[in-house]
């Protein structure tokens, strides 16, 4: 008999094991190998209701899809609130109207590209001055902190 | 009842809208005779599971991939990866609940003192005593599920022929060659092997 000290599987396991590995394979092949109208003619003969089983397989699967989906929107629900949450209020951020109608203006007289969305500075709203701060923030094209440290 | 729970810091959400459609049309493809496929084939390397119990193994397989603790390859048929799948899980499965049973065993070995082998064994610092006696829990088990089919044969002379030979890997040619036996013996030896093995290693569905 081998010893259990001997360190990794002893003999008799190692050989059941084969044995009965050879054996599960020479029949799994062998169900591989029949037709779909065999194995459900087989299953039928032991009994089984073939039809509901493959419904509650089916319908058990779909359930844990629906809620991997279901946790998926929660989860990001989650991440959109928590991003939000960190984000700075961009209200208290904003340096004074003045300024940032000077900053634009000058943002835009180095970079005319900018100026073809911009309607040539006429005739905007206080709004849309903030609004184009904050997209000028967001693209890099302001850094807002000098916006708030400095006058330009 | 399988249950899913997906961990935030380990989701990526892009890939697992990814894989839940995947996973979602191959479950709605799958046709009653791959169920019943899959049910047969599961119990020859799980002996004893009910289809209700390789549907939980099934789904299982299925929370894993959905949770990405298993991944399916892009290239790999659902059938062969959720097959691999099950059977992976169902081995950890048996070597956990083997250690789990097991232990208490080893516990008893140490408070009785008795000299068992498995127990001096880890005094010499080889394996420990609880995967020795995993080790042989599994054994007895695998040993208990061949005796069953070789006593439910006992005496059909083509189908012990058929199981030996199986055991031990001897090709069909051989036993036609040097044992006399015909194609038709062979192969209705072969199905009827394996249809004994369908009962015996069957477990009842719960209604």
């Amino acid at each position: 008999m081998s010893s259990f000290a001997e360190g990794g599987k002893n003999d008799a396991f190692k050989n059941i094991h084969a044995k009965i590995g050879r054996i599960a394979e020479a029949f799994e092949a062998d169900v591989d190998a029949l037709t779909d109208e065999q194995i459900i003619t087989e299953a039928k003969e032991d009994g089984v209701d073939t039809a509901s089983l493959a419904r509650d397989f089916r319908s058990n699967a779909m359930a844990l899809v629906a809620e991997a989906k279901r946790q998926k929107l929660a989860l990001a629900r989650q991440r959109l609130a928590e991003s939000q949450k960190n984000r700075p209020d961009r209200s208290t951020a904003r340096p004074a109207l003045e300024t940032i109608k000077r900053r634009i203006q000058q943002v835009l007289a180095i970079n005319p590209g900018l100026a073809v969305a911009f309607r040539d500075g006429r005739s905007i709203s206080d709004d849309d001055w903030l609004s184009l701060w904050d997209d000028f923030v967001e693209t890099g094209a302001i850094k807002d902190q000098d916006g708030l440290n400095r006058s330009l | 009842m399988t249950t899913l729970t997906l961990q935030p810091e380990h989701t990526d959400i892009s890939l697992l809208d990814d894989v839940a459609t995947r996973l979602e049309k191959a479950i709605f493809a799958l046709t009653e005779a791959d169920i019943v496929r899959l049910c047969k084939k599961a119990r020859f390397f799980v002996a004893g599971l009910s289809d209700d119990d390789v549907m939980a193994l099934f789904n299982e397989a299925v929370a894993r991939t959905l949770e990405g603790t298993r991944k399916w390859p892009p290239d790999l048929p659902f059938g062969v990866y959720i097959f691999g799948a099950m059977k992976s899980i169902a081995h950890g499965q048996r070597i956990s609940s083997q250690a789990i049973n097991e232990i208490p065993e080893c516990d008893l070995a140490l408070i009785d003192g008795e000299s068992s082998e498995e127990y001096f064994a880890t005094l010499r610092g080889a394996k420990g005593v609880d995967e020795a006696l995993i080790e042989k829990a599994e054994l007895a088990t695998l040993e208990g599920q061949l005796d069953e089919l070789k006593s439910h044969f006992a005496g059909d002379d083509n189908v012990e022929l058929v199981l030996a030979a199986l055991e031990d890997g001897t090709t069909r040619r051989v036993l036609v060659e040097e044992f006399g036996m015909s194609i038709t013996e062979y192969e209705s030896a072969r199905k009827k092997l394996r249809r004994g093995a369908d009962v015996i290693f069957r477990g009842r569905r719960q209604k």
